[in-house]
C-alpha cells in the first residue's frame, strides 16, 4: 500500500510539489500565529492573584516613597511586603543584553516570592554580604556566571560619586521552578544600592511588591492599599500580577482576533488547494481504480489508499512547516521578547496543528471519496 | 521465458476433467440506456472445462466484454446463474466477490491497464498485496512472474518505457502473479502488431499447456481464435457454434 501511495504522489510531480510548498508555508504562517497567541497569552502564565504590584499612580513610570511599605505591610490580608528598586542596566562584558537588577529589602523578596527562594546556605551567604547578589537561573546560564563571581553592572541612575558601575558578587541562584520570564532576574540588597545613590534618589522604590494571604481578596485589599496614600502627594495604583496580565493582553485584544481571523483563512485557503489536488487526482485515476477493483481490492482498502495518499501529503507538508516555523519563530525570538516575552512555539501549538493537518487530509480525502466508490467498472475499463 | 519453476503449482494434471469449471445458466443481461432498456444477453447457457482455451468472437456490441466480465465476477447477471468451481458467484457480496476474483481470476486486458507510476515490477506485484506477503517475498513472486512471460530483464521499466508488446506481457504476468486458475483475456491482441501479438499467443497456449489455465478470450482476430482450443462466437447476445452467415 505505501507504494501505491507513494506512486500516486509521483504520479504528478509539479502537482504534488506545490501542493506540499502550500502546505508548509501555511504551516509554517499557523507556528508564527501560533508563537505571537503564545506571546500574548503567555503573559498570564507564573502570575497569580496572591501577588499584588504598587506603583507610583501619580507619574507613571514613578518612584514611591520607601515609607509607604510599612503603612502596606499593616494592611489587613497582606501577609509579605517587599519594596524593589529597579536599576535597568548591563552586564559589563555583554553590553548588548539587558539585566534587569531588583534592589529588595534584605531577602524580603524572598518572603514575597517564595517560589524564588534559593537554598538556605545562599540566602545566609546573601544576607551576610552587602555587596551579595541572587540571580535568576536562565541569566547565570545566559552570562556564565559561577558562584562567586563578581558581577559588574552598567546602569543608570548615575551614583552619588558619578559613576554609572554597580559591583555586585553572586551568592547564590533562585529556584528554577518559576516561569522562564523571571528567571532572568538579578536581586541584590536595597540598602547597598540606595546608600550609592544621590540624596534625592534615596529611600524610594519603584514598586512594592505583597503577598496577600487570600488571592480572592485581591481587589479588595488592592483598594485597601491604594486609599491609605490618597492623602499623600504620590497616590499608588496596586493590582494583582494576574489583574496586570490580563490589562496587558486586552491591549493586544483586536491582534489576538486577527491571529486567530489569518490563521482560519489560510486554512480554509489550504484546504480548498489540498481538494483541488486530490479532487483531480481521483479523477485522472478513476480507470486506475476499477483496475484495482478488477484485481480484488475492496472498497475499504481504496478508502485507505486515499486517504494514506491525503495524509502522507498533509502531515509531511505541516511537519516541513512546523519545523521551519519553529527555526522563524526561534529567529524572531530576540526582536519580540520586549514585548511578547512568551512569544514561542509550543508542543501544545505542534500538536495543534498535525490535528488540523489530520483534520484537512480527512476532508480532502472525504470530498473525491464518493465519486472514486461510485465507479462502474465495466465502464471504466473500456474507456467510458 | 519457459521458466516456470517459480510458479507455485502446475495445474496439467486438472486440464480437461469432465466437471466444467465456469458454468452459466440462462445468463440474461440488461443496460439501462436513457429510457431504453437493452437486453445485451439474452438466456446464455455456457460450461466451460478446466483447462479449456476458449475464443470468444463476434462483432462489436454483441455482448462478448459484458459475458467476459459476468465470468470474472466484474459485473452482475439481471438474471441467471454463474458458478464458478460450484460456487454461485451472482449471489456473493461485493467483498466477497472481490476476494474472489482476487483468488480465481487474472485478467488480461486489450490496452494492458497498467499504473503508469509503478515500475514493471511493482504493477505485477499489485495484486500480491492483497495476499499480506512481504515486501521480498512480492518480490521474488513478480519476478518469477516475469520471468514466465520473457521480462526478467525489465523489471524496472516503468509502462512508458515498454513496447506494446512487451506491456502486454507484464499484463499477462500480473494476471499469473497469484497462480488464478482461469485468465480472462479482454482483445489480449488487439493493440498489437501481428509479431507481438503471435508472441503474446503463445504466451497464452503456453499457459494453457503446461499451467493448466482455463482461458477465455474475448477477440476479433480469426488469427488469434485460431490459437485457442475451441471457438464460439457470439451474435446479438447469443451463442453458437458457428458464425453468424
Amino acid at each position: 500500500m505505501l507504494s501505491l501511495i507513494w506512486a500516486a504522489l509521483k504520479r504528478r510531480k509539479a502537482r504534488t510539489v506545490f501542493t506540499f510548498l502550500s502546505i508548509a508555508v501555511a504551516f509554517m504562517l499557523f507556528s508564527v500565529l501560533a508563537a505571537i497567541r503564545q506571546g500574548l497569552v503567555g503573559q498570564l502564565g507564573g502570575v497569580s492573584a496572591s501577588w499584588l504590584n504598587t506603583y507610583n499612580r501619580t507619574v507613571q513610570g514613578g518612584l514611591i516613597p520607601l515609607d509607604y511599605t510599612d503603612s502596606i505591610a499593616r494592611v489587613p490580608g497582606v501577609a509579605a511586603v517587599s519594596a524593589l528598586r529597579e536599576i535597568p542596566g548591563t552586564y559589563v562584558r555583554t553590553p548588548a543584553e539587558p539585566v534587569t537588577v531588583f534592589a529588595a529589602q534584605s531577602e524580603s523578596i524572598f518572603n514575597v516570592f517564595a517560589d524564588y527562594r534559593p537554598s538556605p546556605g545562599a540566602l545566609r551567604a546573601f544576607r551576610n554580604d552587602p555587596q551579595g547578589a541572587i540571580a535568576g537561573p536562565a541569566l547565570v546560564r545566559r552570562m556564565g556566571w559561577k558562584i562567586g563571581d563578581a558581577i559588574t553592572i552598567h546602569s543608570n541612575p548615575l551614583r552619588r560619586d558619578g559613576r554609572t558601575t554597580w559591583h555586585f558578587r553572586l551568592d547564590g541562584i533562585y529556584a528554577a521552578k518559576v516561569p522562564s520570564h523571571y528567571q532572568s532576574f538579578l536581586v541584590v540588597h536595597y540598602g547597598h544600592v540606595n546608600a550609592a545613590l544621590p540624596a534625592a534618589q534615596r529611600n524610594q522604590a519603584s514598586q512594592i511588591a505583597e503577598r496577600i494571604r487570600d488571592p480572592r481578596r485581591s481587589a479588595e485589599i488592592s483598594r485597601a492599599i491604594d486609599t491609605l496614600f490618597t492623602a499623600d502627594p504620590v497616590h499608588t495604583l496596586t493590582q494583582s500580577q494576574e489583574a496586570e496580565a490580563v490589562a496587558n493582553i486586552r491591549q493586544f485584544g483586536d491582534v489576538s482576533l486577527l491571529v486567530l481571523a489569518v490563521g482560519a483563512t489560510v486554512f480554509f485557503t489550504l484546504l480548498l488547494i489540498v481538494c483541488n489536488t486530490l479532487y483531480q487526482s481521483v479523477q485522472e485515476r478513476l480507470t486506475e481504480f476499477a483496475v484495482l477493483r478488477t484485481l480484488g481490492f475492496r472498497s475499504r482498502r481504496l478508502v485507505l489508499l486515499l486517504l494514506g495518499e491525503a495524509l502522507a501529503l498533509n502531515l509531511s507538508g505541516a511537519a516541513a512547516g512546523l519545523l521551519g516555523g519553529y527555526g522563524l519563530t526561534q529567529l524572531m525570538h530576540a526582536a519580540v521578547a520586549s514585548v511578547l516575552w512568551a512569544f514561542g512555539l509550543t508542543l501544545a501549538a505542534v500538536f495543534t496543528g498535525l490535528v488540523i493537518a489530520f483534520a484537512i487530509s480527512l476532508v480532502a480525502a472525504g470530498i473525491p471519496l464518493p465519486r472514486m466508490l461510485r465507479i462502474r467498472v465495466p465502464e471504466m475499463l473500456r474507456g467510458v | 521465458m519457459r521458466n516456470l519453476s517459480s510458479i507455485s503449482t502446475l495445474r496439467n494434471a486438472q486440464a480437461h476433467s469432465a466437471e466444467p469449471l465456469l458454468s452459466l445458466k440462462r445468463v440474461t443481461k440488461l443496460y439501462q440506456r436513457g429510457s431504453e432498456v437493452v437486453e445485451v444477453l439474452h438466456g446464455l447457457h455456457l460450461d466451460i472445462p478446466r483447462g479449456d482455451f476458449l475464443a470468444l468472437m463476434g462483432p462489436s456490441g454483441s455482448g462478448k466484454t459484458t459475458l467476459m466480465n459476468i465470468l470474472g465476477g466484474i459485473d452482475r447477471p439481471s438474471s441467471g446463474e454463474v458458478l464458478v468451481d460450484g460456487q454461485r458467484i451472482h449471489e456473493f457480496s461485493d467483498n466477497a466477490l472481490s476476494d474472489w476474483r482476487a483468488r480465481h481470476v487474472g485478467f488480461v486486458f486489450q490496452l494492458y491497464h497498467l499504473l503508469p507510476a509503478l515500475s514493471a515490477e511493482q504493477n505485477v506485484a499489485l495484486p500480491l498485496i492483497l495476499k499480506n506477503l512481504a515486501m521480498r517475498e512480492r518480490q521474488q513472486r513478480a519476478r518469477a512472474a516475469l520471468a514466465v512471460v520473457g521480462l526478467e530483464a525489465h523489471l524496472k521499466y516503468k509502462p512508458a518505457e515498454l513496447s506494446g508488446g512487451q506491456q502486454q506481457r507484464v499484463g499477462i504476468a500480473r494476471a499469473i502473479v497469484t497462480d488464478p486458475p482461469i485468465l480472462l483475456c479482454d482483445e489480449p491482441t488487439g493493440d498489437l502488431d501481428r509479431r507481438a501479438g503471435d508472441g503474446i499467443l503463445e504466451l497464452l497456449q503456453l499457459l494453457n499447456s503446461e499451467h493448466g489455465k482455463t482461458v477465455v478470450m474475448v477477440t476479433h482476430d480469426p488469427h488469434a481464435a485460431a490459437r485457442a482450443r475451441r471457438t464460439l462466437f457470439m451474435t446479438k447476445g447469443v451463442l453458437s457454434q458457428e458464425p453468424e452467415a
